[in-house]
C-alpha cells in the first residue's frame, strides 16, 4: 500500500501521464491515504469539464478529499439547475459547480464591445449579475447542497487593444465590475460559495514572471524568459507613440477568411460558424470586427468570380458583412495591383496598408512587388489566426476617439457623397448642394486626444509632417504664445467629425503656422481654406500684421507643396518652402459654399 | 554528461553572454574580467539556467563568481535532477 507521500511525489513532476497513472492508482485502492472526506460533487456546465476530473481525484486526495464527480449534460445547466427532478439532483450532490464562461453568462461583453454604448454595457452587466443571482436562487429553492460558483476571466485580446485602459468603461474594467457583482451574490444567497477563477487564471501568469531570487538579490523582478516578450508588449507601445501605424487591412478570402475554396466548394461548401474548422475563421472574423471599430479599414483581394463571393457574403453566418468592407478587388490580376488600386482609392500610402494571405508565394510576390506593404507571416493553422492578428503592432491602438467608433460610418456617407457628386452638374454646384458646415474651436480636454491623433495620421495633407503627442497638444494649448484649432465639419449626409487641426505660434508682430493639416477624407472641398482664412483672422485680432507658413517635404505629401501659394502667400527666396502673407493686405478667403458655425459642445 | 561536454557548452554560452574570445572564457572570474560586472553576472545566471534547465539558490547565484564555479554547480544541480 503507498503512501500520500508517495502519491505526492508521483505527481511530483506533472505530466498528463503522471496524473493519469495516479488516478488509476487511487480509483483501484493502491493508496493508503487514511480517512478522507467523501464529497459528492456535480458539475453544471457550459465547458468540456471532462479533461480536469483525473487531475481533480489526485488533488482532491493530496488536500483530504475523496471526490466522487457528476458531469452534467453538455450546454443544459440552466436546465439542470432549475428542474429540481434533473439527473443533476439525482447525484445528491454536496456541492455543484457552476462551470460557465463569460461567453454563456454575458455574449455581448465579449463580441462587438466597441459598438456599444457605456449604457448598454453597464445594462448588460447588471442583467448578467441578476440572472445569475436568480439562477442561485432557483437552486437554493430545490437543493442544500453548497453551490460554487465562478467568476469570469477578462478577455485575452480587449477589443480595443492597448487602449481597453483609457475607454470608458473598459472592456477588462467591465469583467472586473461583472466579477463583484458575481462575487456578491454569495452575500445575498445563503450556501453559495465562489470561486475566483479569474483571479487563478491571472495569478498564474504573475506567478511565472516573478524570480523572486534575482528581485530580492537584484531587484530585477522579473523571470528571464518574459523579458522579451515584456520588450516586445513596451515597443508596441512605444511605437505607437512614435505614430507607426497602420490603417488598412487587406484581406485573401479562400483558407484565410473562410475554410476551402469558394469556387470549388461552393458558398455553402466553404467553412464557418460554431463547429471546427469553421469555428477558427469566424472567430477571426470577429477579431477583424473589433479592428475596425476601432478604426482600422478592412479591404479584399481575392482571386475569385466575384459572383461566387457574393453568394459567400449572404451567408448569414458571414460575421463580416459587405457593408464592413472598405475596399474590394475580385479579380484574376496580381493581387499587387490590387493592393495598389485599394490604397489608392482609400486615399492611403502603401506603408498604411497590412497584406494577409494563406497563400505563401502570395505573400512572398507582395513583399517583393510592394515592399512598402506589411506582410506577416501567416500561421498554417486557422486557429491560431487571432493571435496572429493580434501580434502585429503597428494595428493596436493606444486611444479609441469617437471618430474611431464612428469611422464605419463615416466611410458609408462617404460613399453617398459620391454617388451625389455623379448627379451634379458642375464641382461647384456640388459643393454648395452639400450644404457644408464647419466650426473651427481651441482644442480643449475634450478634443485634445482626437487633435494628437490627426497629426499622427495624417501624411498627404499635412504641411509640416510634425507628429505631437497628447500632452505636447495639452502644453501648446495652454501656452500664452500658441493656439491650436480643430475644425469638425459637417453636411447635409452626416456629421464628418473633426477632420483638420491648425497650431499658430505668436510672436510680436508675427504668427507662424506650425501645423495645418486635415484628413484626406474630406478632401477637394474647400476645408483647408476654410481653416486657414480662420488661422488668418485669428492672427489679424492678435495683432499679428504677417502670417508665416511652411511646407515640410514628405514622401507623400506633394500635393500640397503650392498650398500657400496658392492662397496668395509670398515665397522666401533664399528658402522656396518658406512662405509669408502680408495681413495688412487681406487675408485668404473663406470659400463661399462653407458656412461658418458655432463650435457646439462636444463629447470625447 | 561527461565533463568535457558540459565544458564546451558552457564556455561558448559565457562568450556568448559575456562577449569574450572563446579561449579567454575557461579562466574566467568576475575579478579578472573587465565586462564580467553585476548586471552582466545576473544576465549570465540567467543564461545558465535557461540553457541547462537549472535553477540555482540567490546564494549560489551570489557566489558563482568564475566558469570553473559555474560549471560545477551546473554539474550537481544536473546530477541531482537525473534519476
Amino acid at each position: 500500500m503507498n503512501t500520500r507521500a508517495e502519491l505526492a511525489a508521483a505527481v511530483a513532476i506533472p505530466s498528463v501521464a503522471a496524473y493519469l497513472d495516479a488516478a488509476r492508482a487511487l480509483r483501484d485502492g493502491r493508496y493508503d491515504l487514511g480517512p478522507l472526506r467523501p464529497l459528492r460533487l456535480a458539475i453544471a456546465r457550459a465547458f468540456t469539464v471532462e479533461l480536469l476530473l483525473p487531475y481533480l481525484s489526485v488533488e482532491c486526495a493530496l488536500a483530504g478529499v475523496r471526490v466522487e464527480a457528476h458531469v452534467g449534460q453538455f450546454g443544459t445547466y440552466r436546465q439542470e439547475i432549475l428542474d429540481p427532478a434533473s439527473s443533476l439532483f439525482a447525484s445528491e450532490p454536496d456541492v455543484v459547480l457552476l462551470a460557465i464562461g463569460a461567453q454563456d453568462l454575458v455574449p455581448t461583453l465579449v463580441s462587438d464591445f466597441l459598438l456599444r454604448s457605456p449604457d448598454e454595457v453597464a445594462a448588460a452587466r447588471d442583467d448578467a449579475i441578476a440572472d445569475l443571482r436568480s439562477l442561485a436562487e432557483a437552486f437554493r429553492a430545490s437543493s442544500s447542497a453548497t453551490l460554487l460558483i465562478h467568476t469570469v476571466p477578462p478577455p485575452t485580446f480587449p477589443a480595443a487593444g492597448a487602449a481597453d485602459r483609457r475607454l470608458r468603461p473598459g472592456q477588462r474594467e467591465t469583467f472586473e465590475l461583472l466579477n463583484q457583482g458575481i462575487a456578491r451574490i454569495a452575500d445575498q444567497v445563503p450556501g453559495v460559495e465562489v470561486f475566483d477563477l479569474a483571479a487563478h487564471i491571472a495569478g498564474a501568469g504573475q506567478l511565472c514572471w516573478e524570480d523572486p531570487r534575482f528581485d530580492l538579490l537584484a531587484r530585477a523582478p522579473f523571470a528571464a524568459k518574459h523579458l522579451p516578450g515584456l520588450a516586445r508588449a513596451y515597443a508596441r507601445v512605444l511605437a505607437l507613440i512614435a505614430g507607426v501605424r497602420r490603417k488598412c487591412v487587406v484581406v485573401d478570402l479562400d483558407n484565410t477568411l473562410w475554410g476551402g475554396v469558394v469556387g470549388e466548394d461552393g458558398c455553402e461548401g466553404i467553412e464557418l460558424g460554431a463547429d471546427y474548422p469553421g469555428a477558427a475563421f469566424s472567430a477571426f472574423q470577429r477579431a477583424l470586427l473589433d479592428l475596425r471599430q476601432r478604426g482600422v479599414l478592412i479591404a479584399i483581394a481575392s482571386k475569385n468570380e466575384d459572383a461566387d463571393v457574393q453568394r459567400a457574403f449572404d451567408r448569414a453566418d458571414m460575421l463580416l458583412k459587405r457593408e464592413h468592407v472598405a475596399s474590394w478587388r475580385v479579380d484574376w490580376r496580381d493581387k499587387a495591383t490590387s493592393v495598389a488600386e485599394i490604397a489608392a482609392e482609400l486615399g492611403l500610402g502603401l506603408d498604411a496598408i497590412v497584406f494577409i494571405d494563406d497563400d505563401p508565394t502570395e505573400r512572398a510576390l507582395m513583399s517583393r512587388m510592394l515592399p512598402e506593404v506589411l506582410v506577416p507571416d501567416w500561421p498554417r493553422e486557422p486557429a491560431d489566426f487571432v493571435q496572429a492578428l493580434h501580434a502585429i503592432p503597428s494595428l493596436d491602438t493606444l486611444r479609441v476617439t469617437g471618430e474611431d467608433r464612428e469611422r464605419a460610418e463615416l466611410y458609408r456617407t462617404e460613399v453617398r457623397r459620391e454617388e451625389h457628386r455623379r448627379h451634379s452638374a458642375s464641382i461647384e454646384d456640388f459643393l454648395r448642394s452639400l450644404e457644408l458646415r464647419a466650426a473651427v474651436a481651441r482644442v480643449g480636454p475634450a478634443t485634445v486626444a482626437r487633435a494628437a491623433q490627426l497629426t499622427q495620421r495624417t501624411n498627404q495633407f499635412n504641411l509640416t509632417l510634425r507628429r505631437y503627442s497628447e500632452s505636447e497638444i495639452a502644453a501648446l494649448a495652454s501656452s500664452p504664445d500658441h493656439e491650436v484649432f480643430v475644425l469638425s465639419l459637417r453636411d447635409r449626409f452626416g456629421d464628418a467629425g473633426r477632420v483638420a487641426l491648425g497650431i499658430v505660434a505668436y510672436t510680436e508682430k508675427a504668427a507662424r503656422i506650425e501645423a495645418l493639416l486635415m484628413s484626406c477624407r474630406v478632401l477637394g472641398r474647400g476645408v483647408e481654406s476654410f481653416l486657414l482664412a480662420h488661422l488668418a483672422a485669428a492672427a489679424w485680432s492678435r495683432g499679428a500684421t504677417v502670417l508665416e507658413g511652411s511646407y515640410m517635404p514628405g514622401p507623400r505629401n506633394a500635393q500640397v507643396s503650392d498650398f500657400y501659394g496658392r492662397h496668395g502667400f509670398v515665397s522666401d527666396a533664399s528658402s522656396p518652402h518658406r512662405w509669408s502673407l502680408d495681413l495688412r493686405e487681406g487675408g485668404p478667403e473663406a470659400p463661399s459654399w462653407i458656412t461658418a458655425e458655432e463650435p457646439s459642445e462636444v463629447i470625447a | 554528461m561527461s565533463m568535457n561536454a558540459l565544458n564546451g557548452r558552457l564556455t561558448g554560452l559565457v562568450a556568448r553572454v559575456l562577449d569574450l574570445p572563446a579561449a579567454q572564457v575557461e579562466d574566467a572570474s568576475a575579478d579578472s574580467t573587465p565586462g564580467w560586472d553585476s548586471l552582466a553576472h545576473l544576465r549570465l545566471l540567467m543564461a545558465v539556467e535557461e540553457e541547462y534547465g537549472v535553477s540555482f539558490s540567490p546564494d549560489e547565484i551570489a557566489d558563482l563568481d568564475s566558469v570553473r564555479r559555474i560549471g560545477n554547480a551546473v554539474e550537481r544541480l544536473l546530477d541531482e535532477k537525473a534519476p
